[in-house]
């Protein structure tokens, strides 16, 4: 071929080439759901309630995975960034609700897989006994002023057994909607056995209350949802009371026991021998109640309805005429 | 006398609206002969040519092509025999702008659609190379000279190695030392086919050349007629 | 006229052609383009109609203020920036609680360098299968993630920072700019998501300035801007400006507070996904029932729109038509016109002995050598015309 013969020639194998090549870029990449590691679905719980509730139903078939099992305070946990996206992955994401938790008011979770589970009942929650110290002392404008200025919820929801049972509902109801693989039947039956059990404690509960026990003195902040369950006639100490010396909370203390007439002191794990000392000279038995957002020991081999009803247990040892161990 | 190439017989052509006449009693052209056709403008020189070739049929009388009736056959029939045994030199060239020298001289063979093999592109080449245009074959004709040009020509005419070439003009578009070179070369070629030639000419200096020479001006009887 | 007769007719065709290689190509390209763009038009219209009516199809219920079904489907889908209504953000939980349906808030009213800004859910990004190709999503407000076009077209990444647009000077109630922390970068998707800035909604209340975060004035001395001098006692005054300040650091995330409940904020839409067609009845018959609200299916109003789109379309495609006989008008005069200056060389062909059907098959092959090119460079433009995005209409369209 002679060089007349380029321009044609050019257009014709650059027309082909364009063609065989494909100048469409499409990219052959399948796109799919979120990639799902191998194994059974993941459940997230923000507390040791809400943990051993799915444990309990979902057996085998799930894993669950919660703060609380890893040595961290359920309480005062905060996640990373990191740690937030890892729990975004769970199939489904318990939380208790009734601002237990702070983080989860922040932390961005799929909406349609998590369940609050204190959301059920928001009618029953109790305002928090505790004096909360606003740490932002500030003036907001003539339209900011108070506005966010609000009560604050007492978060320990489970100590109520009544409560407890409506919050593992709630957990029952995602479990079953929610985990792709995981037969329902099976979570249906464990979860009828876990209700019966917590229908037992809030039946425990109901007696309690009828014992009219004498009025009671709480070393912290969170059995405002005991006492509504088994009408206690509860009184909340301003005292730290598991401190290494004793301070200023004393004379306060002393003043309360006075005033209540009360020899008994909710604590929520066994005191020194050094503080049942102090607590006998003011003429007070500790009574161990746990509080269980956490479980007692981080393996968390004992369920959340055996460790309440060893905390009922020992409530119902309180009324007159019963042994106190 | 050798056998004849070209014969005419009691012939007679007209142009349809004109008053131009060719008769020709009798006219011919012997193998290997070479004859030059002279006289007036619009007598009829090229007009023979075409009846020779048989691009034009007679209105009466016959062409004989090779012993063979030319004016009688059909049209497919007179163009193959064009194709195959006729070689035409135009005197305006007439090479196709877009075909190179080789592809010009091989164009009658494309056209009667045999294929271009290695021997008629050899024989391409070797009249190239006589007609001293060999290093001239993948030009076009708009970078050649005249005189290369009608060489291409020339050797287009003798591709298919004919028995009768008809030339019309051949050096009308040339200079006088070109001419004379061009005329060798068809003088040569056409000896060396052991074709017969027929030539169209005004250049009266190149006529002792020709085995003989034909006025076309006092053999047309309807021209004599009407000059008469 | 036999087939070596025809091979030789059509090489001559083609030596021709090639020596007006110009011209040639020129003829080429003008039918090829006339051919191929009603074609390409017909195309991209079909298949932007099916991508369209794809992400409609996927996105079954949108919820929002009242007002024109259109303007909502658009900004919920498209992230279109006609301004929308809003409604208080409590409906995402009403329509949870149901049980019947997963709810997706998205607050669309941010703008980032004009791409738009999405608070939502981070569950969105799974409904509209959007996956993270580099970094990880949003976890905190302050952060975001981008779609992959934008992220290339400004060359950010995760690690990079984001400026939202400031609002009107005139809106004293919010508005401030806000940098975004991007964490993640989203794969291409081919979809409207692809332009757009993605964060939790929480976010976009802090842009809307519905929510501030407080500052340690020891940590922005060193920012004029926020900081306006010092008091006679030596304390730091800080200027208005330091409400929703720049950015959002896990320190001043711990400070972050909404003016009032959270679930009376407002969002722009809401997208609805029933669990089943029966929920799906059901629920769209109770939200159909509320006045406050509008009930749109993306699917229906999306046909509406694209019957007229393709009727403009047809229109169009029409024109192209006619604009494309005229060209072949042209092409035809043009061969026509060359057969005349031809016609010494056609002449030429015939007395060497060429017969009239091989001159017309010489003509003819050259008219399909022409038409074949143009074809393949109408296929050729069609081909390329798929490299366009789908959505195409609707982004010329905003």
């Amino acid at each position: 071929m002679t060089t007349n013969h380029a321009p044609l020639l050019g257009l014709v194998a650059g027309a082909l080439l364009l063609a065989a090549t494909g100048c469409d870029g499409t990219s052959g990449e399948p796109r799919g759901a979120a990639p799902e590691a191998s194994g059974p679905p993941t459940v997230f719980a923000d507390n040791f309630p809400l943990q051993s509730f799915a444990q309990v139903m979902g057996g085998t078939e799930v894993e669950v995975n919660s703060p609380c099992l890893e040595g961290e305070s359920a309480v005062d946990y905060r996640p990373t960034p990191e740690q937030i996206i890892e729990i975004q992955d769970a199939s489904l994401i318990l939380l208790n609700g009734a601002e237990f938790a702070n983080w989860t008011a922040n932390a961005s979770l799929p909406g349609s897989r998590t369940i609050i589970t204190a959301n059920a009942f928001r009618d029953q929650w109790l305002e928090s006994t505790h004096h909360h110290h606003h740490d932002h002392d500030h003036q907001h404008g003539p339209e900011g002023e108070g506005v966010h200025d609000h009560a604050h919820w007492a978060s320990h929801t489970w100590l109520d057994p009544n409560l407890a049972r409506e919050q593992a509902a709630a957990a029952a109801a995602g479990m079953q909607n929610r985990l792709p693989g995981v037969s329902t039947v099976g979570i249906r039956a464990r979860a009828e056995d876990l209700m019966a059990e917590l229908g037992a404690l809030a039946d425990q509960a109901a007696l309690i209350r009828g014992l009219e026990l004498p009025p009671i003195i709480g070393s912290e902040p969170v059995y405002e949802y005991l006492a509504s369950a088994c009408g206690l006639d509860l009184h909340e100490a301003d005292w730290h009371w598991n401190e290494p010396t004793p301070h200023d909370g004393m004379e306060s203390l002393r003043n309360l026991v006075l005033a209540t007439g009360a020899r008994h002191l909710l604590v929520p794990s066994a005191p020194t021998a050094e503080r049942l000392e102090v607590l006998r000279e003011l003429g007070l038995e500790p009574v161990l109640v746990m509080p269980l957002a956490n479980p007692p020991t981080p393996d968390g081999t004992e369920t959340f309805t055996t460790l309440m009803g060893r905390n009922l247990d020992q409530l119902q040892a309180l009324a007159p005429g019963q042994s106190v161990d | 006398m050798s056998e004849l190439v070209v014969e005419f017989r009691d012939l007679l052509f007209s142009y349809r609206g004109t008053t131009f006449q060719l008769e020709l009693p009798g006219f011919e052209v012997a193998a290997r002969e070479r004859v030059a056709l002279i006289g007036r403008s619009g007598c009829g020189k090229s007009t023979l040519l075409d009846l020779a070739c048989g691009i034009k049929r007679p209105a009466r009388g016959t062409v004989r092509f090779n012993g063979a009736d030319l004016s009688g056959r059909g049209e497919l029939e007179r163009r193959r025999t064009r194709l195959d045994s006729i070689g035409l030199v135009f005197q305006e060239f007439r090479l196709l702008e877009y075909l190179t020298v080789l592809d010009s001289i091989l164009l009658p063979v494309r056209l009667a659609g045999r294929p271009v093999t290695r021997a008629l592109r050899d024989r391409a080449r070797e009249l190239a190379s006589r007609a001293g245009i060999e290093h001239l074959l993948r030009r076009r004709p708009h970078r050649l000279s005249q005189g290369e040009r009608q060489r291409a020509a020339i050797c287009r005419a003798l591709v298919s190695s004919p028995q009768l070439v008809l030339a019309d003009e051949p050096t009308g578009n040339l200079d006088p030392d070109t001419g004379e070179a061009v005329l060798d070369l068809l003088f040569e070629e056409v000896a060396t086919a052991g074709a017969a030639l027929l030539v169209v000419t005004h250049d009266h200096v190149i006529l002792p050349r020709f085995d003989r020479v034909v006025d076309l001006t006092t053999e047309n009887r309807a021209a004599t007629e009407a000059s008469a | 006229m036999n087939l070596r007769g025809l091979l030789n007719a059509i090489n001559l065709a083609w030596r021709h052609l090639a020596f007006h290689g110009v011209r040639s190509s020129i003829l080429v390209l003008a039918l090829g383009i006339s051919a191929a763009l009603p074609l390409v038009i017909q195309s991209l219209i079909e298949r932007g109609e099916t991508a369209t009516m794809a992400r409609a199809d996927r996105t079954p219920l949108v919820v929002g203020a009242p007002g024109g079904g259109i303007d909502l489907v658009l900004g919920a889908l498209w992230f279109l920036p006609e301004p929308l209504g809003s409604i208080p953000s409590r409906t995402v939980g009403e329509i949870t609680d149901s049980g019947l349906a997963d709810a997706l808030p998205l607050s669309l009213s941010a703008r980032a360098g004009g791409a738009p800004v999405v608070g939502t859910d981070v569950g969105y990004l799974d409904f509209r299968d959007l996956r993270i190709a580099e970094g990880r999503s949003f976890a905190v407000p302050g952060e975001c993630v981008l779609g992959a076009d934008l992220a290339a077209k400004r060359g950010l990444g995760p690690g990079d920072t984001i400026l939202t647009d400031p609002e009107g000077l005139l809106d004293i109630g919010g508005g401030y700019p806000l940098r975004l922390r991007i964490t993640g970068v989203l794969a291409p998707a081919r979809s409207p998501d692809d332009g757009a800035v993605f964060c939790d909604l929480r976010t976009s209340w802090i842009i809307a300035g519905h929510g501030h975060v407080h500052i340690d004035l020891e940590e922005v001395k060193d920012e004029p801007e926020v900081l306006m001098g010092t008091s006679e006692e030596g304390r730091s005054i800080a200027s208005a400006a330091i409400t929703p300040y720049t950015e959002l650091t896990p320190e001043r995330l711990e400070t972050l507070h909404f003016h009032g409940n959270p679930e009376d904020l407002p969002i722009e839409g809401l997208v609805v996904v029933p669990r089943d067609a029966k929920s799906s009845t059901i629920l769209s018959a109770r939200l159909e029932r509320r006045g406050e609200i509008q009930l749109a299916r993306p699917s229906v109003v999306i046909a509406e729109v694209l019957e007229r789109v393709f009727k403009i379309g047809a229109l169009l495609a029409g024109i192209l038509v006619a604009t494309g006989v005229a060209t072949l008008a042209v092409v035809a005069l043009v061969l026509a016109l060359s057969i005349r200056l031809r016609r010494d060389e056609l002449d030429t062909l015939s007395r060497i002995g060429a017969g009239r059907a091989t001159i017309a098959t010489l003509l003819l092959s050259e008219v399909v050598i022409l038409a074949g090119g143009a074809a393949l460079f109408a296929l050729l433009v069609l081909a390329c015309s798929f490299s366009l995005p789908d959505d195409l209409v609707l982004r010329l369209a905003n």
